[in-house]
């Protein structure tokens, strides 16, 4: 302020207050030039540094996923009885979740990541079971939300891209979540083994379920109201039941009959039929906590 | 407040001063100041580091390097040099180049490889032919048959001090390399150090990791077929391609599937024909997690369902890579192809893959067939690289040092 003011009784000292601006009516006045000098190189030093904005909240948020079968903890190897009195043994369960938004309230859309993976092939225990696959998101907006949404599978604009377009640290970057031979990205991996074969054959029957195509995407909305505060600790959950994947009323799939699928067939074919049943049925199996 | 024109003149170095330092009070980092100043200054040399320039080739994305090891021309000189540098083993015998020859994509050609006194390891010797490709930066098992090692400057520290390889210690080693006539100009040119006694196994690790990052190529009958027009596979390797990747693939076979490209994928952008995760491809039949003779995976993770799982390696070259499997057990491809038609479909264990174990079409597969994707595999043998210089041994030139 104090510089303000020296600057106008210079201005007022100096020049008529219509013709200032006329070169022919400046008078050169030395102690003005140091004065002006001053306030400028004072101004230039203060708007040199990174004034102290004040922050916009910003929160942390993690989200969980838990896999279960009957609401137990899921662990990958261990035997679970089927509707059908056989035993099922997951060893692997893996799927790609793309464009992870948050709905405000007030319809405004956050997006947290645009490719995730989660995969449960390394809960070997009830203790990692338990503990789940956490995604954490860091500085992302406060408020309060409406609900959560995202796609199972790789969304059609990400699975118009290849592998090579991307660095290690995304899922997107590795072949072997890629067929090269129809052009997606696998979007789900089921695999593990069914007790439903003779001892003489080795008891066990192998599955192996590899979906991916644009038309198998599967976005989902789940509802939930929550806030997202700054310096809190938020969180959000969900929980995929495993059994629902093969003996959800109504969307059974028959392992015995169709053990395997790579999602190659025409659109329509059995082959096809069945990924699009094994993904629908993973998307259908999440809920939000 | 009266100012004095006069005093402008002191006025102008303050504010300049005020300036410079008003915004970032760190100052330059200039870096360690060795320990043992005095004798064995290298300061005279000239330390110039120049970037290495990657080659762009087609099917082989961008090299990624870390952060903390960026790859130069005198790295990759003095990894080199260290590749095939005999005093890193106890007796002088033998290098890294001894079990890693240029003209087998550097492998060995034995089932286990030799160490020193021809004392026999536990393991077949890995192709190095695009190594660098096989980090991924969120991953800590890259590197070994085993995913022992996050990254490559890791995992070449290892065969120095291993009691059926090198059976030295890093001790001896940097000693010895400190007190060389030539080494310590290369690691003043590489890394810029002031002393002698700044030479230690770190360096010498990242120097190796940048010249193995270098061993790069893809110029196989496969990627003329891609990439140079009017070039095509023969028939019977086009067969096999279909057949390596599924009927999916659009081939001239149909219903059959070998379903190789499962742990041995690629894309026509990223053609390493490697999956680089750690699966059990049922070469024993076990009743339990823990009767696998050699854990593999399972003794790094520490998870039995690891146990019995090896790297999915890359399938470039592989006709030039016998014998297979990390333990060598298979003398040919014909062998390796044998095995998945047999044993896939059966019972084999509590992990095998499943892929495998549940394969509907492979163990159908013909003699026909099985040679049909033989011929793709021999497609993919590359030897542009075998006469190259810059990776061969400097010691067998006149005059290495020069």
């Amino acid at each position: 302020m104090i510089f303000l003011v020296k600057w106008k009784n210079l201005l007022k000292k100096n020049n008529p207050p219509t013709e200032h601006l006329l070169m022919s009516n400046y008078k050169f006045n030395p102690m003005k030039v140091v004065v002006l000098f001053a306030v400028f190189s004072t101004i230039l030093v203060f708007s040199a540094c990174k004034k102290p904005v004040e922050p916009t909240p910003k929160a942390n948020l993690s989200i969980t996923f838990r896999a279960v079968y009957e609401s137990n903890p899921m662990v990958v190897f261990s035997n679970y009885a089927t509707p059908n009195g056989d035993n099922i043994q997951f060893q692997t369960l893996n799927f790609m979740l793309s464009d992870l938004i948050l709905v405000k309230t007030n319809g405004e859309e956050v997006l947290l990541k645009d490719i995730e993976y989660i995969d449960f092939s390394n809960t070997y225990d009830v203790e990692k079971a338990t503990a789940g696959i956490v995604l954490t998101f860091n500085e992302i907006d406060t408020g309060t939300f409406k609900a959560i949404k995202f796609g199972v599978g790789v969304s059609p604009t990400l699975n118009a891209t290849e592998p090579d377009a991307y660095e290690t640290t995304s899922p997107l970057s590795q072949t072997g979540n890629y067929w090269n031979a129809w052009n997606s990205y696998i979007f789900s991996r089921v695999e593990g083994i069914l007790d439903t074969l003779p001892a003489a054959t080795g008891g066990n029957l192998s599955f192996f379920y590899h979906g991916g195509r644009d038309e198998m995407y599967q976005p989902r909305t789940f509802t939930k109201s929550f806030s997202l505060d700054e310096n809190q600790t938020n969180a959000l959950s969900f929980k995929i039941e495993t059994k629902d994947i093969f003996y959800k009323t109504g969307a059974e799939m028959d392992i015995p009959a169709y053990s395997s699928s790579h999602a190659n067939g025409a659109v329509g074919s059995t082959d096809f039929n069945v990924s699009l049943q094994i993904l629908t049925n993973i998307a259908d199996a999440l809920s939000v906590q | 407040m009266q100012i004095y024109p006069k005093y402008t003149i002191l006025y102008l170095p303050l504010v300049l001063l005020v300036l410079a330092f008003s915004c970032d009070p760190r100052h330059e980092n200039i870096g360690p100041i060795s320990p043992n100043p005095g004798e064995g200054r290298l300061d005279s040399i000239a330390y110039t580091p120049t970037a290495y320039t990657f080659l762009m080739i087609p099917g082989l994305p961008e090299m990624e390097t870390p952060a903390d090891n960026p790859v130069t021309v005198d790295g990759v000189k003095l990894g080199r040099f260290l590749f095939y540098e005999k005093l890193l083993s106890i007796d002088t015998s033998i290098s890294c180049g001894s079990c890693h020859h240029q003209d087998k994509a550097f492998t060995d050609g034995l089932a286990l490889s030799r160490g020193v006194d021809g004392a026999i390891g536990t393991r077949n010797s890995m192709m190095l032919i695009n190594v660098g490709y096989n980090w991924k930066q969120n991953s800590a098992h890259n590197f070994n048959w085993d995913g022992k090692f996050r990254n490559l400057e890791d995992q070449v520290l290892a065969p120095v001090e291993h009691p059926l390889e090198m059976m030295n210690s890093w001790e001896v080693v940097e000693e010895r390399l400190q007190n060389h006539p030539h080494y310590p100009r290369l690691f003043r040119k590489a890394f810029g150090i002031s002393y002698t006694s700044d030479i230690t196994r770190i360096l010498a690790a990242k120097a190796l990791a940048q010249f193995l990052r270098t061993l790069n190529s893809a110029d196989a009958e496969y990627d003329r077929d891609e990439w140079v027009p009017m070039v095509y596979l023969s028939e019977a390797a086009q067969r096999g391609r279909s057949l390596f990747l599924g009927d999916a693939g659009g081939g001239t076979v149909v219903g059959k599937d070998g379903e190789c490209a499962h742990c041995h994928s690629f894309t026509k952008n990223k053609a390493l024909f490697a999956g680089n995760d750690f699966s059990n491809n049922a070469i024993d039949s076990v009743g339990s997690f823990n009767d696998f003779g050699d854990k593999g995976f399972g003794a790094i993770t520490g998870n039995a369902p690891d146990n019995g799982r090896f790297r999915e390696v890359s399938l470039r070259n592989v006709a030039l890579t016998a014998p297979y499997m990390h333990d060598g057990r298979f003398a040919t491809l014909e062998e390796v192809l044998d095995h998945y038609v047999e044993h896939s479909g059966r019972y084999r264990g509590p992990n095998v893959a499943p892929e495998v174990a549940a394969a509907p079409t492979l163990p159908t597969l013909t003699q026909n067939e099985k040679a049909d994707i033989i011929a793709f595999l021999h497609a993919l043998t590359d030897t542009s690289y075998f006469n190259k210089t810059e990776w061969s041994d400097p010691f067998l030139m006149a005059e290495p040092w020069e």
